[in-house]
């Protein structure tokens, strides 16, 4: 197994990718870093997932759930909008290639191919999608419950 | 303006809320989706007010998110008057983006990594770049005649696999694929997909179904054009 193909070479490319990604949505300095950095973590999560033999809709779910907990955790510290650091930490985990060969197979006729492909494709997408709503589901429940035990609080000091 | 930054219909929802509480008026009731904004407000006398506002155009701005958060956290610590927030705002957006050099130089970045990322070697990767920085100015001249994110797509990807088929019938590349993969993929609409799953978790059906439709609308725009451009390429 060659190691620099299978990690490093990748979360390389995911880094300078996403980085320029978040130029184009005028993301700045500390948060670029930041937003780059669950980019490397989620593709780093996915080369691992694979590696060890997961299908690609797991890797997905696993490292969309793994970046999205950074993201939320990172924003609330930054004070910044989460999806800031969500919007790129996803974008390695696209299946860029598979869609695009799902389409090739399409118009050159293979049927099959195209099914496979396209099912595959959509697996991972979805399982990105899935990945952010349940870790997403849950944070949000837990800020509100945080939110609510910090008025509790303050009501209470009032009174007193 | 949230909206037109490209930020969740929560987080539009739940600032314009925070701002009401913080003025005082905390009977006010909102409704906010990608293209319009309604908020009514009831004055001293109970009489109600009522503000509507469409959303003509949006990007893909997440530092003036950021920063409108922040300065409604201030609003909402400090209450300013009027004039301060929209000094503020003025200010905000007179905010500069990344300079015109710098966009080209991320969109030629975007290109060039993916196509390494999907194994591309180092010659399919520079003219994957140059195939990023195509897109760049398509979505500019497109950006100018105010053509919807479907139209974008679509023309992106149709120019750029025709040139990347080009390029290989000129015999300077090997392949084709990994530069058509690495130049759509700075058109993956990443903002839409999250803040419409963003917006089904706060239960913004609508918002959340509206954003989702955009995503994959664009993303069968590529799919057309790539497509389309690839098999005519093909059997030319």
């Amino acid at each position: 197994m060659n190691i620099f193909d299978t990690f490093v070479l990748p979360c390389l490319c995911s880094f300078a990718a996403c980085a320029a990604f978040g130029v184009q949505f005028n993301i700045r300095a500390w948060n670029l870093l930041g937003a780059a950095l669950g980019a490397v973590i989620s593709q780093l999560i996915f080369s691992v997932a694979e590696h060890m033999g997961l299908t690609g809709g797991m890797c997905c779910f696993i490292a969309a759930a793994a970046v999205s907990a950074y993201s939320e955790i990172l924003a609330r510290r930054c004070k910044v909008p989460v999806n800031m650091f969500l919007v790129i930490g996803i974008i390695p985990l696209v299946p860029g290639g598979l869609t695009y060969y799902a389409c090739l197979s399409l118009v050159s006729g293979e049927r099959e191919a195209f099914l496979e492909r396209a099912s595959l494709a959509f697996a991972e997408a979805g399982s990105i999608a899935m990945g952010i709503f349940a870790v997403s589901s849950v944070f949000k429940v837990a800020v509100d419950l945080y939110r609510e035990h910090i008025e509790h609080k303050n009501l209470k000091a009032m009174k007193k | 303006m949230l909206i037109a930054g490209g930020a969740e219909i929560y987080r539009v929802e739940d600032t314009a809320r925070r701002i009401c509480n913080a003025y005082g008026h905390t009977e006010a009731q909102l409704y906010a989706t990608p293209a319009n904004f309604i908020i009514t407000l009831k004055d001293k006398s109970g009489c109600p007010l009522t503000d509507t506002r469409t959303v003509l155009s949006r990007s893909d701005d997440l530092n003036r998110v950021a920063l409108i958060n922040r300065l409604s956290r201030k609003i909402c610590a400090e209450k300013p008057s009027a004039d301060k927030i929209m000094a503020e705002i003025e200010n905000i957006k007179q905010t500069k983006g990344y300079s015109k050099l710098v966009i080209y130089i991320s969109y030629f970045t975007v290109g060039f990594a993916f196509a390494v990322y999907f194994g591309g070697s180092a010659i399919e990767a520079a003219f994957g770049g140059l195939l990023g920085l195509t897109v760049c100015f398509i979505r500019e001249m497109l950006d100018r005649v105010r053509a919807s994110a479907f139209l974008k797509a679509v023309a992106c990807s149709t120019v750029i696999s025709f040139m990347a088929v080009g390029f290989y019938e000129l015999g300077i590349v090997p392949r084709f694929d990994k530069m058509i993969i690495g130049a759509t993929m700075t058109m993956v609409p990443g903002i839409a997909m999250v803040n419409s799953m963003r917006d089904f978790i706060s239960g913004d059906f609508i918002s959340g179904l509206y954003t989702l439709t955009e995503a994959l609308l664009t993303a069968a725009g590529l799919a057309v054009g790539v497509g389309s451009a690839v098999a005519s390429a093909i059997h030319l």
